[in-house]
């Protein structure tokens, strides 16, 4: 196939990713292009969405929800960009939408439930075991990132995921949240702006101090 | 320069001196710096705390099954091309539209009639005699025209000799 396109159109097919091809593919009739993609990327979007909403069922569901998008709008895809950005921007507008519709509903984090001595749910369950305060303090440190990646804004969210735990580039990144790219420098750089001010007490001292 | 600036520039790997210069002379930006290199290595302890169920990809045929059940088949007529062409089928029905419309330009213009030479006017008035008699008159009207003048100019002579007789 690379050489009928490269024969025929002179086009540079380094530009065109292993996805890409897959999913031209997966266009023209190949079903099971559309499993390989599914394989490749299925651990990829369900830790990004799950990232984002910060559940597993959700995460689960919203993965599913992505692929299934990808399969019924194989007819649509046209390779302007990467394969990656493309099925990003799908994930992203997902996990938003969800966020979005949930913004009042959304249940608070089992970490930060406390019972009426004070005690968290895992300071409960790890200081039954041996090793309880290193396990203990791992979780803490886990928790305080976690939650302080949630209080960003959902757009700034998606972009530090993207960015730092799905290794997306610049403008992967702009190209699925629909920004340019200078917009989507600026918007990672608040976001890292803002964590660092919110996980100071990690950076300086190591320790959750809040 | 702000510090604001400087930072964001420093972050997307801009070494230019400019940013270097700001960096060495600004204590606030050197620890913000410093702290965002930690940063990164803490967000690395947030570990994916979720893995692909053995199901994901059974349950997602399913959904796609149902999906399909659901919304009876409305692919679109796909036309017989290699893979790579399907992306690119409307330019290319395009560029064969256009194609084929300048062809017909072409072909309608060269059927036209084309229409006879024509003379040079001294030529058709030499050899038109509708056009001789339209000049004939022209050369009548001029000189009716001038008749008027030339024989009130003789009765007004002939006056002025009478007079003088007298």
């Amino acid at each position: 196939m690379e050489e009928q396109l490269t024969g025929v159109l002179n086009l540079d097919l380094r530009a065109l990713d292993a996805d890409t091809e897959l999913m031209l593919r997966f266009q023209a009739g190949e079903a099971e292009c559309f499993d390989q993609l599914v394989t490749r990327h299925r651990r990829g979007v369900l830790n990004f969405i799950g990232r984002m909403v910060q559940d597993s069922a959700i995460g689960e569901e919203l993965a599913q929800e992505t692929f299934l998008r990808v399969y019924l709008s194989r007819d649509r895809y046209t390779p302007k960009a990467k394969f990656t950005t493309w099925l990003y921007r799908i994930a992203s507008h997902l996990a938003l939408n969800h966020l979005r519709d949930h913004k009042h509903d959304r249940r608070t984090e089992s970490l930060d439930e406390t019972d009426e001595e004070g005690h968290t749910p895992v300071q409960e369950f790890s200081d039954q075991r041996p090793g309880a305060e290193a396990r203990l303090l791992e979780e803490e440190r886990q928790a305080f990132i976690r939650r302080a990646i949630a209080k960003l804004p959902e757009r700034q969210r998606a972009a530090v995921i993207m960015h730092k735990y799905q290794g997306l580039g610049y403008q992967e990144i702009g190209g699925a949240l629909e920004l340019s790219e200078s917009a989507t420098k600026s918007l990672l750089f608040r976001a890292y702006e803002a964590l660092r001010k919110e996980l100071r007490p990690l950076l300086q001292n190591g320790e959750v101090l809040s | 320069m702000t510090c604001e600036q400087a930072r964001q520039r420093w972050m997307e790997d801009d070494q230019s001196l400019e940013v270097r210069r700001h960096q060495a002379g600004c204590a606030a930006c050197r620890e913000a710096i410093a702290e965002h290199a930690v940063l990164l290595e803490l967000l690395e302890e947030w570990t994916p705390q979720q893995e692909v169920s053995p199901e994901f990809e059974a349950r997602l045929h399913q959904r796609i099954r149902e999906h399909e059940a659901s919304h009876p088949a409305r692919r679109r007529f796909r036309w017989p091309l290699p893979a790579w062409m399907h992306s690119m089928q409307w330019s290319l029905a395009g560029a064969v539209l256009s194609l084929v419309l300048i062809c017909a330009g072409v072909l309608y213009h060269n059927n036209q009639p084309q229409p006879k030479p024509t003379l040079p006017i001294a030529q058709v008035a030499k050899s038109d005699p509708v056009v001789r008699d339209l000049q004939v008159l022209d050369q009548d009207s001029d000189l009716l025209e001038n008749f008027d003048f030339i024989s009130g100019s003789s009765a007004d002579d002939a006056q002025s000799a009478q007079s003088e007789n007298r």
